[in-house]
């Protein structure tokens, strides 16, 4: 490898280090170092490394719409695309991450991503419902038990 | 251009490529009619960055597509010039951010890695002048980038219980929406390869500056990040980390790669015709 030029130097580490305090878990960094690293890294270099960290959730979960004929649907099993059912899960996640938050219902946004899908997927739906499956106990992960939250329909 | 740079900018510009093609069929309810409502965070760049839904109209979508799979391609061939790596980067973070909801960690790491390619460009370009600066700022950007996702996600997950204790993989394997579920199986596999998993990513900032490890590491991130892009529903992800992989292939293997691939690119002169002098 080549010798890095000094200042080239400086400013990869600056900017990793930067980085680092806006990725890293919020406990570890102090609040101005946080401050600065997101002011500088939200805009352009807007990044996290949370998959299945620091634990993946203990409960799987997906949406449920119910239809004008009044059967529960989960679309996803239907949907081929892999980014198409990234959107119906991600829909999900957000809406068990916000309940488990405290909050009653899905925030504004999510409940317009919610009427948006619910109007592609399955029109004219009549209620919505997130389905998990927890696991109890890590050590038996096939072990899960089902949950039902019913959700305002956007 | 060396050849390990040449074979960095021919993976991530086909990864960009395979992307936005593979994107295709789901396109209008990705881009131009989002089933994601319009995200806009603060910040001075967003014109820029969130053009896409906010001031520039839905329609747009499909030039943009057009413009970013046409400099990918240039990119794949090494024809583009920095300004068009710039135009690429601001193509790409604004189909990725019109889709946030189909987003992912890989989309994120090509974003930045795009962004730091535009200066590299520009330095191979300019000559010895300028790019005896710009050329190692975006190289060593792009590296460092890598190394900061493993070791960010690493750090993660130490903080948590279920990896350090063997559990993790076991619990998403156990997802409906995860696989392989055959691995709930082998609980003491499921422990190994999670325990193996988080070696990599401590490991391998750390590991990837001894010449003589990086085979192994490279060999062993790709394999896991295939795992993860067959079982996890992630391709993109997966492939995402595969191509960066480029920037810390050594120049002699790169070079020993084109030498194999030469044959097949480039034609035998046909006979009867005369050499060049």
């Amino acid at each position: 490898m080549r010798p890095v030029p000094r200042p080239v130097l400086l400013l990869v580490v600056v900017h990793a280090a930067l980085l680092a305090c806006y990725t890293l878990p919020a406990t570890g960094v102090p609040e101005p170092a946080r401050a600065l690293a997101t002011a500088y890294a939200r805009g352009l270099f807007h990044q996290q490394w949370q998959l299945f960290a620091p634990d993946p959730p203990l409960c799987s979960c997906h949406l449920e719409w119910r239809s004008s004929a009044g059967d529960w649907t989960d679309p996803l099993p239907a949907t081929t695309h892999y980014l198409a059912r990234r959107m119906l899960r991600s829909a999900a996640w957000n809406v068990q991450r916000e309940l488990a938050g405290g909050a009653d219902a899905p925030s504004a946004p999510l409940q317009q991503a919610l009427h948006r899908l619910g109007a592609h997927h399955v029109p004219h739906a009549t209620g919505l419902r997130l389905v998990e499956h927890c696991v109890t106990d890590p050590a038996r992960p096939a072990e899960r038990e089902p949950r039902i939250t019913p959700l305002p329909l956007p | 251009m060396n050849a390990a740079l040449r074979a960095a900018q021919v993976a991530l510009h086909a990864w960009v490529l395979g992307f936005v093609l593979s994107a295709l069929p789901v396109a209008t309810t990705l881009w131009v009619a989002p089933l994601a409502p319009p995200w806009v965070p603060p910040g001075p760049f967003t014109p820029l960055t969130h053009a896409l839904g906010t001031w520039l109209p839905a329609a747009s979508a499909w030039p943009v597509v057009g413009m970013v799979l046409m400099l990918s391609v240039l990119g794949v061939l090494g024809r583009l010039r920095w300004w068009a790596a710039l135009l690429l980067w601001v193509g790409y973070v604004n189909l990725m951010h019109r889709a946030w909801m189909a987003g992912s960690g890989g989309q994120q790491l090509m974003a930045n890695l795009l962004l730091w390619n535009v200066p590299l460009l520009a330095g191979v370009q300019a000559g010895s002048a300028r790019g005896a600066w710009l050329v190692p700022l975006g190289l060593w950007m792009m590296r460092v980038q890598l190394l900061l996702a493993y070791g960010v996600t690493a750090v993660h997950k130490l903080g948590g219980t279920l990896w350090p204790t063997g559990r993790a993989l076991g619990v998403v394997v156990g997802d409906e929406a995860f696989g392989p579920v055959a691995l709930l199986q082998w609980p003491l596999l499921a422990q190994g390869l999670t325990w193996g998993v988080l070696a990599l990513q401590v490991l391998f900032p750390l590991l990837i500056w001894w010449r003589s490890a990086r085979p192994w590491l490279l060999g062993c991130g790709a394999l896991f990040h295939l795992g993860t892009a067959l079982w996890m529903d992630i391709p993109e992800m997966g492939l995402a980390f595969i191509a960066a992989y480029g920037l810390w292939l050594p120049e002699e293997w790169a070079q020993r790669a084109w030498a194999r691939l030469r044959p097949l690119t480039s034609p035998a002169p046909r006979s009867g015709r005369r050499p060049p002098p």
